[in-house]
């Protein structure tokens, strides 16, 4: 059976990253439908990633100032990150942060070029919980992902088949369905033209273009670019890669072949509505199966909010919140290619679960981080020693909330409270006797938080 | 990745055998060697893309000087390998070995429609796959993944990387490698007391597919791991003059677990800076001693311990540079590069295959001669007894430096 607590938890964990046990707490007796509701209310207004201004501004860059520009982006990057984070820690559209987290992923980009990389995560973040079409046509014209996948370098004369590839193997069809490799040679060519300027806008160049008939998908005619996107949008098969996607990232790994094609009609017949998707998943009764429920391993940015969101936890310095991510393996903007991240248990092997593990203990004992990411490619081999003297990062923490939430609980119960509250796997295998062995008892304050610090140090914790 | 007809032959083969094996030998092997000594690889990867252009130096080919203007050495600067052929001096230590005839040298390495990006091309590198396609595992890893047998998988510390977090290499499906900076702090007071009580506790739940499941037996399979690879650590302490270098500390680490038996069969270490865009020459010569110092003292220190011949080292890079170099005095992404096998195992030494074809060029760049997997997959055959199509996914030319 799922707790009441665990089920209002669940919903909020995967339409959001979690809510603290008071918020939970709160929502106890109100009906999932308008929980949901609410959900999507409160995603309407929201907040773009804003941490730059568009360097160029309309004009044309020369080759010194693009040299600049990518000197200075790893820095750019980082504070976007920052930024980010702090956005889906803190907002109250989580449900449209928490979708532009998946698209983030699901149109995997990277970027020399940090104000690209904003621009495309605000599209991402505009057609969230929108329509599915409408982002596909929005991507496909994306500076960064028009770079990325050497769409510029795509001409009538040597066409380059990467775009065309990859917006049917990993954005629409899937890998090997439907599609042959005469339908990639013929959607490059309707792609052929589609350019990124040198004011860093995306520009149509005519004569690149290959105006002649195509045979795509079993269809005939002159297509262009949006042409082939419509074509996608009418195979069902789009809908039920991008549902089949969702399902195993918001319900469980393993995707449930009726449910998926139930979700797949919905999907199509709204005409790739993700609202109407993400809402029907929501509010079935089957989301809440216990099969569902803390079912999922965390991933590392996940794990770093909901971390921010229960105890504030914050770092003196953004490399450091940058360098936690990517020895855990996930760092904002950066997937490790066009596929997105691997996900699932590629997240965990011994050293990335002893770090999520030692998290707390980092936190309340030693007051930071001595964590050593793997060098950058580009970095010069001074840096090593650099490195070799890098002190432990200072980390921030905030309790308050936690044992404010707890102050009318019996110490005895405390083990109990905070397992109901934060742990959302079964508990079969948690020894309560050996966590009562490791809590300070010096105070009840010092109780709650090593009890809650114990808690998030099981291997349970992960699960979401 | 599935297991082939020979892998399991294999598997059973050893199963059968170890029946005759002392407990204590038994519990050292991994995949049977026909002499049933275990045998070591050791990975070092140059991160950065190593020009191996000027490592191993077509002294007497106008076409590289006229490439080289500024960044090209003189058949003086170089040690002579051949009439024709010279190595970077500051290899000094790689050359003394292959003067003993325990270097191979491969020229050309690479693979079709090479990708210049440092990130996908170490992931196709590390991962082994074609560069059009997305492996989320690495080689090392399935190699791994190859030891299972009916649900019992080899452990964690079968495959070490020496570092705080592991690479794609080392990821398998079932089984990952294992990271470590420092074995000896395995075992400090920074260890979580209440983490390692629950890594000795029941792990198995009654949906054994449920992820509960996998991570508790993830935390015990690194416990076991973390003891095993701390307590070996201790057996050794290496008397040899290693470089102070961090590099050489890391190859020190190697070498004491390999002295000590432990029954790792791979090693992964990494050595940065090799994107050399400006000032090519003083970047990548201070790097290349790095290495071939610290390699030297690593092959007397093993030899000294009579572990050389069961060791093979193989050094590799994401790409090589390209052939012409730019207006910094560096060199841009290129293709292919070399690849050094070091050991005391190998048929013989030398140079494996022709210097690149300067003359021939894409665009540029080198046309690689020899698919990086023709290496692994001669590795995996005849060093690591495993089988290369099941953990490649296709048949690769073997290539002729192992027995």
């Amino acid at each position: 059976m799922v707790s009441q607590e665990n089920k209002i938890q669940h919903l909020y964990l995967r339409a959001g990253f979690g809510e603290t046990p008071a918020n939970i707490k709160q929502k106890l007796n109100t009906p999932v439908e308008k929980l949901v509701d609410q959900l999507f209310e409160s995603s309407k207004n929201y907040r773009n990633l804003n941490y730059m201004e568009n360097p160029v501004k309309g004009k044309e860059v020369s080759n010194a100032r693009i040299l600049f520009m990518i000197l200075r982006a790893p820095e750019q990057m980082r504070k976007m990150n920052v930024e980010w984070l702090n956005i889906m820690a803190g907002t109250n559209a989580v449900l449209r942060e928490k979708m532009t987290f998946f698209w983030h992923d699901h149109f995997a980009t990277s970027s020399q070029f940090a104000w690209l990389m904003q621009v495309q995560n605000n599209t991402l973040r505009k057609h969230a919980i929108g329509n599915f079409g409408k982002m596909l046509h929005a991507i496909s014209k994306d500076q960064a992902m028009i770079v990325y996948l050497n769409n510029q370098q795509n001409k009538k004369d040597h066409p380059n088949e990467n775009f065309a590839r990859e917006v049917m193997e990993l954005f629409t069809l899937g890998e090997g369905n439907v599609y042959t490799e005469k339908d990639i040679k013929e959607a490059a060519r309707a792609f052929t033209g589609w350019t990124v300027n040198k004011k860093g806008q995306y520009a149509f160049v005519e004569k690149d273009h290959d105006f002649d008939e195509k045979d795509y998908l079993g269809r005939k005619g002159k297509f262009n670019a949006e042409d082939i996107i419509n074509i996608l949008l009418e195979e069902k098969q789009t809908a039920r890669y991008v549902t089949t996607k969702i399902y195993k990232e918001f319900v469980h790994e393993v995707p449930d072949t009726d449910r998926v094609e139930m979700l797949t009609n919905t999907f199509y017949d709204s005409g790739y509505d993700i609202a109407a998707l993400m809402r029907t998943i929501f509010t079935s009764d089957w989301f809440y199966d216990e099969k569902n429920v803390g079912s999922r391993i965390a991933s590392p940015v996940e794990l770093i909010i909901r971390y921010k969101k229960l105890i504030g936890l914050d770092f003196k310095d953004d490399k450091a919140l940058t360098n936690l991510q990517k020895v855990l393996g996930q760092t904002l903007f950066f997937p490790p290619n066009v596929a997105g991240w691997p996900g699932g248990k590629n997240w965990v092997d011994s050293s990335t679960l002893t770090l999520r593990m030692e998290i707390p203990k980092r936190i309340i004992k030693d007051g930071g981080f001595d964590i050593r990411p793997k060098p950058e490619f580009e970095d010069a081999p001074e840096d090593e020693t650099k490195l070799r003297t890098d002190k432990k990062a200072q980390v921030r923490s905030d309790w308050s909330k936690l044992v404010h939430f707890m102050r009318n609980e019996k110490e005895e119960a405390y083990t109990s409270v905070l397992l109901k509250y934060l742990i959302q796997s079964p508990t079969d295998l948690v020894d309560t006797a050996l966590i009562e062995k490791y809590v300070d008892h010096s105070s009840p304050e010092n109780r709650i938080i090593s009890t809650a610090g114990i808690i998030m140090s099981l291997p349970e914790f992960q699960l979401i | 990745m599935g297991h082939s007809r020979r892998t399991f032959i294999r598997n059973s083969a050893f199963a059968s055998a170890s029946l005759f094996v002392p407990q204590f030998l038994r519990a050292s092997s991994g995949f049977l060697s026909p002499d049933g000594k275990p045998k070591v690889l050791v990975v070092i990867q140059f991160a950065g893309g190593n020009d191996g252009l000027n490592c191993i130096v077509p002294f007497r080919d106008d076409l590289y000087h006229k490439a080289r203007p500024n960044i090209g050495y003189q058949k003086a600067e170089l040690i002579a390998l051949s009439d024709d052929i010279g190595m970077n001096a500051n290899l000094q230590g790689l050359a003394d070995l292959f003067f003993r005839g325990d270097v191979v040298i491969v020229n050309g390495v690479g693979y079709p429609n090479p990708n210049r990006s440092h990130f996908r091309s170490m992931d196709i590198w590390q991962s082994a796959s074609d560069e059009n396609i997305y492996w989320q595992t690495g080689w090392l890893g399935r190699y791994l993944d190859a030891s299972c047998n009916t649900g019992n998988c080899s452990k964690p510390h079968k495959a070490v990387e020496i570092d705080d977090s592991l690479s794609l290499a080392l990821k398998g499906e079932k089984v990952s490698g294992f990271a470590t900076r420092d074995p000896k702090l395995l075992k400090s007071t920074a260890q979580d007391p209440f983490i390692e009580a629950i890594a000795h506790e029941n792990a198995s739940f009654h949906d054994h597919e449920h992820n509960v499941e996998y991570l508790h037996k993830l935390l015990v399979d690194t416990a076991e791991s973390t003891e095993y690879i701390y307590e070996k650590s201790t057996i050794y302490t290496s008397g040899a003059l290693y470089p102070d270098t961090q590099f050489a500390q890391q190859l020190k680490t190697v070498a004491e677990l390999i002295v000590a038996e432990s029954n790792t069969m791979v090693y992964y270490v990494s050595l940065s800076g090799f994107d050399t865009h400006a000032a090519q020459r003083n970047q990548q010569e201070k790097q290349l001693k790095v290495y071939a110092d610290a390699v030297k003292v690593f092959c007397d220190d093993l030899k000294a311990n009579n572990k050389f011949n069961d060791t093979l080292i193989m050094t590799f890079s994401e790409f090589g540079r390209r052939v012409e170099e730019n207006a910094s005095k560096g060199t841009d992404h290129g293709t292919a590069s070399n690849i050094y096998l070091i050991g005391g195992g190998l048929k013989r030494g030398g140079m494996i295959n022709d210097m690149p074809d300067l003359a021939n060029l894409d665009e540029g760049d080198l046309i690689h001669q020899v698919d990086f997997r023709s290496v692994y997959s001669t590795i995996l055959d005849k060093w690591l007894y495993a089988d290369p199509k099941a953990i490649l996914g296709r048949d690769f030319p073997l290539l002729d430096f192992l027995t």
